[in-house]
């Protein structure tokens, strides 16, 4: 019974992981996407979020690895108005902040988020990845 | 000692000059105490001056405040609405791409069952069984 409550979880959590690169790669198109939009098109998905639920997710689809690539990470993240890429610890830390902080007035700056070529790779089906269940 | 005619031919002059020392030690103290009163009204003008003006600055600090203030919530809601529509797009991408799914999906069906029908007629005519 424990197992199965276990699993339905773990099976949620992936769903939600394939929704978030879903709702990105059809914003893909138009850019990075805010994460308060995303958070908001989750809601309306019946995935309803926390900041620090959210700022975990995204750790895990941004760290990623995937076979056969030398990059990781599904996602990339950055704070809009930045000009410069920002590496894999910076975004990490991005990301903690984020989900340390109440709101973009406190944390100073609204996050962004857009996807890699490993994650519309992913989406259309020329990439694998473990712990994400692709959702079309 | 003078002549008579130079002492007559002053005397107007001098007169004159005594009239004008009379008029100067009356009106003097009159015309010092209004030119007194009319400095003390200055200034009390000039501080009356010095205040509305403060008053002014005042008001217009709160104005500034408040413009600051709204601009600022003009702002927020400007950023809300963007992210509004923005999200409204996403969900709408992704409903339009179901719906087409579902679209593909109904005449892909359409055409099986065109097929499977265009099969049995041939059948039928094939065998001579009659049409149900």
């Amino acid at each position: 019974m424990m197992n199965n409550a276990k699993k339905q979880e773990h099976q949620r959590t992936e769903r939600l992981r394939g929704w978030i690169v879903l709702l990105l790669y059809k914003a893909y198109a138009e850019g990075p996407s805010e994460l308060a939009v995303l958070m908001e098109a989750l809601d309306a998905m019946n995935f309803p979020l926390t900041r620090r639920r959210l700022a975990a997710e995204l750790q895990y689809l941004k760290s990623i690895e995937i076979p056969g690539r030398e990059r990781c990470g599904l996602l990339r993240v950055f704070c809009l108005g930045e000009t410069q890429s920002i590496n894999h610890v910076d975004q990490s830390k991005l990301l903690q902040r984020y989900a340390q902080t109440a709101g973009d007035s406190e944390m100073g700056c609204s996050l962004a988020v857009v996807l890699t070529a490993n994650g519309i790779d992913f989406q259309e089906h020329n990439a694998t990845a473990s712990g994400v269940l692709r959702v079309e | 000692m003078p002549d008579l005619k130079d002492v007559i031919g002053v005397t107007p002059l001098l007169l004159f000059f005594i009239i004008l020392a009379i008029v100067i030690v009356k009106l003097g103290p009159n015309v010092l105490s209004h030119r007194k009163e009319i400095k003390v009204r200055e200034f009390d003008v000039r501080q009356l001056e010095a205040t509305v003006s403060r008053e002014q600055a005042q008001a217009l600090e709160k104005l500034s405040a408040s413009l600051g203030a709204m601009s600022s919530t003009l702002r927020d809601v400007a950023i809300e609405q963007r992210r509004a529509t923005d999200t409204v797009k996403m969900l709408q991408r992704v409903n339009t791409d179901s719906t087409d799914q579902v679209s593909r999906s109904i005449s892909d069906l359409n055409e099986r069952l065109d097929r499977l029908e265009t099969g049995h007629d041939e059948q039928r005519q094939k065998t001579g069984a009659p049409a149900h």
